[in-house]
């Protein structure tokens, strides 16, 4: 049988993680190709709602990518991205979901390195977790 | 807070209510006054916005129901500066929603006077205008004590699981719960104590009567316990997807429980967007991949996304869940889990006008596990 491949999307704002990304691959490190990119301009545009359609229509996890605090190119979007994440985190785990299959991190421009190693962790993460039982519901 | 004292006559409250509220619009104090009114053969209640102080003759402020949130109407009558002051007749939890709805810049609370009473909880309006005329006299002139048990076990599940039956924050408490049948004492937010007084002719006290904190803290305790039973038990149906998925199995997805709550206020909500008319074959590929598809679909993620916005403003208010075709028990669900948020920002939605609600605000230093590698 073949070994488990998650599918994770990753939701990273413009100006640290998505560049952090960038130089990822402009530096050749090697990581999972399990990631799926979304850009957008920041984590404070990250609506709940894509979170969810993503864990319901196939991906096993998501990520969300940002500037560290206090850094944010918009001053505090991603404060409030990280109350947005809690929220949603609180709620899927009263109802039974695992919640560690959201990850919010901060990781810079400049942290190519850290964004690899992110990903390698979460994708090893995911493959002990097993594919997402949600995405097959199918009255949901 | 100040305090003052209501005389009742013949033992009518609600009629010394209709004196209150003329005298507040004969003295010129308010310009126009919004306060429950039956229609013709008194089967339904609305909401009026009186100016004629005759018309206030047949007004009914303590009719247990409340066909639409006041919080809404609050907000269309305040869209634009108006002049003179206009008294508003809520319930306790229309008053939460129209303060929290103040916080999201959708009410203009400058002109209005907020009036409320404690609240013996509300009836569904098929329910009321099922009543004979004579529960319907009754149900306006509750015990002071809240021991009328009849009603307690009858009115709209969120109301019997409600905690807040207290108006906080008003510019005029009506106390119903304590008092006697000769009298009702009254509470006096700072913001128009002295201008009140004046216009109802009341005499001011700096103490609130006695025995009414007792009244009230026991009224409260036993909504706390049938909300606690009720919740618990709710809680442990939902703790899993299956579970919830059973929960709101009788959903249609039509979005009435969004269309009027006070707190989705959002002019262009995303479920009404062109974002969810999807192509034809969309739905095709989604059935080819599970095998079957639920159809409308949706329902779980509406649910969810509609309480991760608003689940930490949520007032309790349960209109939601009586808008609904199929009874499902859409403020349960918003209860026990916007409970749960709101207990994570220790925030109580619509009591402190100058906290923030959580979903506008955010703090430097917290929420460090969410986002664990800083």
């Amino acid at each position: 049988m073949d070994q488990f491949e998650p599918k994770v999307i990753a939701f990273l704002c413009n100006w640290c993680t998505y560049t952090g990304a960038d130089l990822a691959g402009t530096s050749r490190l090697q990581y999972p190709p399990n990631v799926r990119i979304v850009r957008l301009m920041c984590t404070g545009a990250v609506d709940t709602i894509y979170v969810l359609k993503a864990l319901m229509e196939g991906a096993d996890g998501v990520l969300i990518g940002g500037c560290h605090p206090g850094d944010c190119h918009y001053q505090h979007g991603n404060y409030k991205a990280r109350r947005r994440v809690a929220i949603l985190k609180e709620i899927l785990s009263q109802i039974g979901f695992d919640d560690d299959r959201i990850w919010l991190r901060w990781i810079s421009a400049s942290e190519g390195k850290l964004f690899a190693d992110t990903v390698t962790e979460m994708v090893g993460t995911l493959k002990e977790k097993g594919p997402n039982a949600l995405q097959n519901s199918w009255a949901v | 807070m100040r305090h003052a004292t209501m005389n009742v006559d013949d033992g009518d409250r609600n009629a010394a209510l209709q004196e209150l509220l003329t005298q507040l619009l004969r003295s010129g104090f308010v310009q126009a006054v919004m306060v429950p009114k039956p229609l013709a053969d008194g089967s339904a209640v609305v909401q009026s916005l009186v100016v004629d102080p005759e018309q206030l003759k047949g007004v009914t402020p303590i009719a247990p129901t409340m066909p639409v949130q006041s919080a809404r109407i609050l907000s269309d009558l305040t869209r634009t500066p108006i002049e003179g002051r206009i008294a508003a007749v809520l319930k306790p939890c229309e008053l939460r929603a129209t303060v929290e709805l103040a916080k999201f810049l959708q009410v203009d609370l400058e002109n209005v006077v907020t009036i409320s009473l404690d609240c013996y909880g509300t009836y569904d309006v098929a329910q009321y205008a099922g009543m004979s005329g004579d529960e319907r006299v009754g149900a306006l002139q509750p015990l002071a004590g809240g021991s009328n048990d009849a009603q307690a076990n009858q009115v709209r599940e969120a109301c019997r699981m409600c905690s807040r039956p207290i108006p906080i924050g008003v510019d005029l408490g009506v106390g119903l719960l304590s008092g006697s049948s000769d009298s009702i004492p009254l509470s006096l937010g700072d913001r128009f104590a002295d201008e009140l007084a004046e216009a109802l002719s009341l005499k001011i006290t700096e103490s609130e009567p006695e025995g009414r904190a007792t009244a009230v803290e026991a009224f409260v305790a036993r909504r706390k316990e049938y909300r606690d039973k009720a919740l618990g038990g709710f809680t442990k149906e939902t703790a899993s997807i299956d579970g919830l998925m059973q929960t709101l199995s009788a959903c249609i997805g039509c979005h009435n429980c969004m269309a009027v709550c006070p707190i989705c206020y959002c002019k262009e909500c995303v479920f009404d967007s062109a974002v969810f008319e999807h192509r034809s074959d969309q739905f095709l590929s989604w059935a080819k991949r599970k095998g079957v598809l639920r159809v409308p679909t949706d329902t779980l993620m509406f649910h969810l996304t509609r309480l991760s916005h608003m689940g930490t403003s949520c007032v309790g208010c349960g209109v939601c869940e009586s808008a609904c075709p199929n009874d499902v028990p859409v403020a349960s669900l918003f209860n026990s889990l916007g409970g749960k948020l709101q207990e994570m920002f220790e925030y109580v939605p619509g009591e402190d006008p100058t906290v923030d609600p959580p979903v506008a605000s955010f703090k430097e230093e917290e929420l460090v596990e969410v986002a664990p590698n800083e």
